[in-house]
C-alpha cells in the first residue's frame, strides 16, 4: 500500500501547484479551464438539455426552467465557437457563436471559472 | 487556443500520468491483462480533456489519481487473495492436449482452430502432435508444453544418442 501512498504524495503535489498557480501566480488560463472553454462547455449541456451539468459551470444556481428558456433561445446547433471579448484577472466576458445566433455570458473567477446567468 | 498554454497543459499532463504510472508499479506491456489495457484507454481518453482545457488540471488529477488508485487497490487484493485474482485476471486455461484441441475451451476463450493453428505458429509448431500441452495464459499468451520427442535435445539426452549411434 506504499505506492497508495505515493499517488496520493503526487496528486497532493499537483493540486498545490494548481493552487500555487492561481493564487499566487494569477493563473486563470493553463492549468484552469479558460473562460472561452468554460462557456463553450456550458452552452454544449445546455444543448443537449443536460441541466445537471450545465448547472456545475453556474457561480449561482438557477431553475431548470431558467436553462430550459436558455435552451429555447439557442435553438438547435452543432456549430458552438466561444471568443474571449473582454477579461481581467476576476472577471469575463464572453461571446459564443452558434449556427444562426450569438450569445454573451459573464463569468466570475473563484478558483475556476463560472458562468453568471442574468 | 494559445499554443504556449497547450504545450504547458499537455507537458503537466504527462509529468503527471508519469509519476503515476510510475508509482502504480512496474508490470511490462506482456503481462498486461485485457483489464489493464482498460485502465490503459481511460488514462488516455482523460489527458485529451485536460490538454484542451475542457476540464480543470486539478479535475484531471483527480480522475487519474482515482483510476490509479482503485487499480492499484484491486490488483493488491488480486496479489493476495486467489478469488480476486481470478475474478479480475480470469485464469489459465488449457486449450489443447496431446494434440487434440479443447473444444469448450476454445470456445470459452471465443477462439477458433485458425487462431489455436496461428498462436502455435509462433511457437513454431506446425504438427499438432507435437503439443503436450497448451495453456492460454491470463495476459492472453500461448504456452505451450511439447511432447518429450518435439523437444529440443539438452546435455541430458546425450548417453541415449551415444546408444542409437554406433
Amino acid at each position: 500500500m506504499k505506492r497508495l501512498l505515493w499517488v496520493a504524495i503526487a496528486m497532493a503535489v499537483l493540486f498545490g501547484v494548481c493552487a500555487l498557480a492561481v493564487e499566487t501566480f494569477d493563473d486563470r488560463e493553463t492549468l484552469v479551464s479558460p473562460p472561452d472553454a468554460v462557456a463553450e462547455g456550458f452552452t454544449r449541456e445546455v444543448l443537449t438539455k443536460r441541466w445537471d451539468r450545465a448547472s456545475e459551470y453556474l457561480a449561482e444556481p438557477v431553475s431548470t426552467e431558467r436553462l430550459r428558456e436558455l435552451h429555447a433561445a439557442l435553438g438547435e446547433s452543432d456549430e458552438v465557437e466561444a471568443e474571449i471579448v473582454s477579461r481581467t484577472d476576476e472577471q469575463a466576458l464572453v461571446n459564443v457563436r452558434l449556427q444562426d445566433t450569438s450569445v454573451s455570458y459573464s463569468l466570475e473567477f473563484e478558483q475556476e471559472w463560472k458562468i453568471v446567468l442574468q | 487556443m494559445d499554443l504556449g498554454r497547450i504545450a504547458v497543459r499537455a507537458l503537466v499532463a504527462y509529468i503527471y500520468l508519469l509519476v503515476t504510472t510510475r508509482a502504480s508499479g512496474k508490470r511490462v506491456i506482456q503481462q498486461a491483462t485485457p483489464f489493464d489495457f482498460l485502465v490503459a484507454l481511460i488514462l488516455g481518453d482523460l489527458i485529451d480533456d485536460c490538454i484542451w482545457a475542457e476540464v480543470s488540471v486539478a479535475k484531471f488529477g483527480a480522475a487519474v489519481t482515482s483510476i490509479v488508485a482503485c487499480d492499484l487497490v484491486v490488483k493488491f487484493a488480486a496479489m493476495h487473495s486467489q478469488l480476486v485474482y481470478r475474478i479480475v485476471n480470469g485464469q489459465s486455461r488449457v486449450v489443447m492436449k496431446d494434440g487434440v484441441e479443447e473444444g469448450n475451451a476454445l470456445r470459452h476463450e471465443q477462439l477458433n482452430e485458425g487462431d489455436l493453428a496461428h498462436l502455435l505458429r509462433h511457437h513454431g509448431i506446425g504438427d499438432w502432435k507435437q503439443v503436450r500441452t497448451a495453456l492460454l495464459e491470463e495476459h492472453a499468451e500461448l504456452s505451450v508444453v511439447r511432447t518429450h520427442e518435439a523437444q529440443a535435445a539438452t546435455k541430458e539426452d546425450l548417453p541415449r544418442v551415444k546408444e542409437l549411434v554406433p
